[in-house]
């Protein structure tokens, strides 16, 4: 077969589709472009830029201050009392809440009967909304009249102060998380354990590993990216968290529960500080920006 | 099938555990819902007392007959008067006595002259207004009863002397809460009738006067809808997020999935688009408030609306998707003359119903119960969604009603209906959708 006679098919327009702008995609994707635009890049260089100024709403910018924002909120001892009391929450919400999904979904992927039906179950909890339930747990919490201290008195525990107690304020936060855990978190850590090759079960069950070593050297290994993916996702849920702790205790008692999100939202709307509230709300997206970039470079090094 | 089974070390011990863990995790996650079903038809004694219950107790109807032959006759509003007092003042005494409602028959001469009513979704709603303190007279019920009819806060059928004859009179109940009833009469001298009977039964429908309860309260917030705003609210918003994910995000990750040739403007527009995932709500809710100011749009459902338009999650679910698309078939589309937009019409989208749904369903749950930025952003009942006005209510008064913790339920239990609706209904598609993405590993 002779190549060179194919002239014809280089003599096509090719190079000079090359250069023009084929305006299919261009359209199906502008309504996208302009919203992130719009919503997310300019917000944020929005967010760096107002955090530079002692921000006047009515006269927008107001004075440049520079870097004085940041500045003058890492010098308050309620800021350091706020970050300190987020992370303690967030840790408190990964000893309590981050691994039921990945307990459920193994478990359940061992039950072959009626599996279906647990998994709907499992929808359930979570679909309650956060204010929904905040508002639930703040009377069930309520130390004169509560369930709470009326079913631990039968046991003859307590009673307890639960989210008027210093001590306690933070775990209550917390658990109600545990119970409404599970939620999509688990159809995704199903669907990974169950995408595991089914050969390799049956290797190790032909090798004689029992079920519990199964599950920590066959099946954790395996869907270790989706735990990632779901802790970057939790983490910064976890770190902003708002809505729970501002229906249930405002940040109270004595500043006990006062996180990063309610100063945010404080400093903005309540003490019209607009400037700071930008300061810190940038702060933390550095944190978790940081956060994430470290556990990305965890993940490589295991690997 | 079971001899080719390989069967396990331990394998026993492990299914056991098994249902045990699943059966235990859905005991724990389904009890706090059932605690909302519930108190949701519970009156609040029951539910605040230091003793709760458990079983939701059928409230008390007491039907009371006034007789007024023989006392002075009066005009309409007379009679109105004392079927008002007849109802609040013994209601706001007995409160702890899970009355559901209270009926008064006016007679005379063996004529039904009036029959009043009022229920506990009224009561408890006007309560704070209309009988705050224990002070019992004629002159307060006068100053009470433009209110009360304003607000509907009772219902009063006249019928007028001589056109409706009287029925027999109910033998009176000695039930406990009766007895309570003629009692508060022996003390309190107010009415210019005779109570001739009062009588006892229990109405199980008014076990859901806290649901009625709730309508009532945002009836004088939210306009003429009351309570159903709330709920068009939360789903107009939802609704018109839903249609541009699943329209403009859609589209576009279509684009960037199978129509951008160069993969390097395509990995560029794919960080562009998958970095504001690391972008927080909470780090840019100054600028955000700041931008819609400036766009005349706070305190407006389009405020809570258009800063879900990027969400940079939805993106990443549907390219990872459209990704495993069998281009072969898009070429054979394309062979034949359809162009781009029907082609993905007619091809693609008939194929990804799965992706579709489950963005869908992961965009229904967070912008419905979004409440951070609706609370910020709206001020006036009429634009609140669903999670504001529940935060609304709990404030202890509001507009001169205290609010009980069977409201919060009961409007608890509407907020999840829709969710559980979606959840049931798609579940199948969200499964299928769930091993198509790239999240799975």
């Amino acid at each position: 077969m002779k190549l060179e006679s194919s002239p014809p098919l280089k003599a096509l327009p090719a190079p000079r589709t090359r250069f023009r702008i084929r305006w299919t995609p261009v359209l199906f994707l502008l309504p996208s472009i302009i919203v992130f635009i719009v919503f997310k890049y300019y917000l944020i260089f929005s967010a760096v830029q107002i955090s530079l100024f002692n921000y006047d709403i009515v006269n927008p910018p107001g004075r440049f201050v520079g870097l004085e924002n940041y500045f003058v909120f890492l010098q308050t001892s309620t800021f350091w009392l706020a970050l300190k009391n987020t992370f303690i929450i967030f840790l408190l919400s990964v000893a309590l809440t981050f691994w039921v999904p990945i307990v459920q979904a193994i478990f359940l992927s061992e039950i072959r009967k009626a599996n279906g039906v647990y998994r709907v179950l499992y929808q359930i909890p979570s679909i309650l909304p956060v204010v929904a339930g905040a508002l639930l747990w703040k009377w069930m919490y309520n130390p004169d009249s509560g369930l709470f201290n009326y079913l631990l008195g039968k046991i003859g525990l307590g009673p307890y102060g639960w989210l008027n107690d210093i001590n306690m304020t933070k775990f209550a936060i917390v658990l109600p998380g545990f119970f409404a855990s599970g939620g999509i978190g688990v159809l995704l850590y199903y669907a990974a354990i169950k995408s595991i090759p089914a050969e390799l079960f049956e290797s190790a069950k032909i090798d004689g590993c029992g079920p519990w070593r199964r599950i920590r050297s066959l099946v954790l290994p395996n869907i270790r990216f989706v735990i990632l993916i779901q802790f970057i996702s939790f983490m910064s849920g976890a770190l902003l968290a708002f809505d729970n702790i501002f229906i249930l205790t405002k940040g109270g008692p004595a500043d006990a529960s006062l996180v990063v999100s309610l100063l945010i939202q404080r400093s903005a709307f309540e003490q019209s500080n607009f400037g700071m509230s930008a300061a810190l709300s940038f702060f933390m997206f550095l944190v978790i920006a940081l956060l994430t970039v470290i556990q990305f470079k965890l993940q490589k090094e295991e690997n | 099938m079971k001899s080719n089974r390989i069967s396990e070390r331990g394998e026993k011990g492990l299914r056991f555990t098994s249902y045990a863990v699943t059966i235990l995790f859905l005991l724990f996650g389904t009890l706090p819902l059932v605690w909302l079903c519930l108190t949701s038809i519970m009156d609040n004694e029951s539910i605040q007392s230091a003793t709760p219950k458990f079983i939701p107790d059928v409230p008390h109807t007491i039907t009371v007959t006034l007789d007024f032959t023989g006392a002075d006759s009066g005009d309409e509003t007379f009679y109105k008067k004392e079927a008002m007092e007849a109802i609040w003042f013994p209601w706001a005494s007995l409160i702890r006595n899970n009355i559901g409602e209270i009926i008064v028959n006016g007679t005379r001469d063996g004529q039904q002259l009036f029959r009043a009513k009022a229920t506990s979704a009224q009561f408890y709603v006007g309560q704070m207004s209309i009988v705050p303190t224990r002070v019992v007279n004629d002159q307060v019920m006068k100053l009470k009863l433009p209110t009360i009819a304003e607000r509907k806060l009772s219902d009063f059928e006249w019928y007028g002397p001589a056109s409706k004859p009287a029925k027999a009179t109910a033998p009176s109940s000695d039930h406990e809460v009766a007895k309570l009833y003629r009692d508060f009469f022996v003390s309190h001298d107010v009415l210019a009738g005779k109570i001739t009977s009062v009588g006892h039964s229990r109405n199980k429908l008014r076990l859901f006067d806290s649901f009625a309860s709730l309508q009532h309260i945002a009836l004088g917030k939210a306009g003429d809808l009351g309570f159903y705003r709330y709920f068009i609210n939360s789903g107009m918003v939802t609704f018109t997020v839903i249609i541009w994910q699943l329209v403009f995000a859609g589209i576009g990750s279509y684009a960037l999935s199978q129509l951008i040739r160069s993969s390097r403007l395509r990995f560029f527009l794919l960080m562009f688009f998958l970095a504001t995932i690391m972008i927080p709500g909470v780090s840019i809710l100054i600028p955000q408030y700041i931008l819609i100011k400036n766009l005349h749009l706070s305190d407006s459902l389009w405020a809570i609306i258009l800063p879900h338009f990027a969400w940079g999650f939805v993106i990443f679910l549907f390219k990872g998707f459209f990704d495993q698309l069998p281009k072969e078939l898009l070429q054979a589309a394309r062979i034949d003359g359809a162009g781009e937009l029907r082609t993905f019409l007619k091809i693609v989208v008939p194929m990804s119903i799965p992706v579709f749904t489950i963005v869908a369903v992961m965009t229904f749950v967070p912008v419905w119960n979004e409440f951070m930025w609706p609370y910020i952003v709206t001020k006036s009942p009429e634009h609140w969604t669903f999670p504001v006005a529940m935060n609304d209510m709990q404030q202890t008064t509001n507009r001169n009603t205290i609010v009980r913790p069977n409201l919060i339920s009961a409007s608890g239990v509407l907020s999840l209906i829709p969710l559980l609706i979606l959840f049931i209904s798609t579940q199948r598609f969200v499964e299928k959708g769930i091993n198509f993405t790239g999240i799975k590993g």
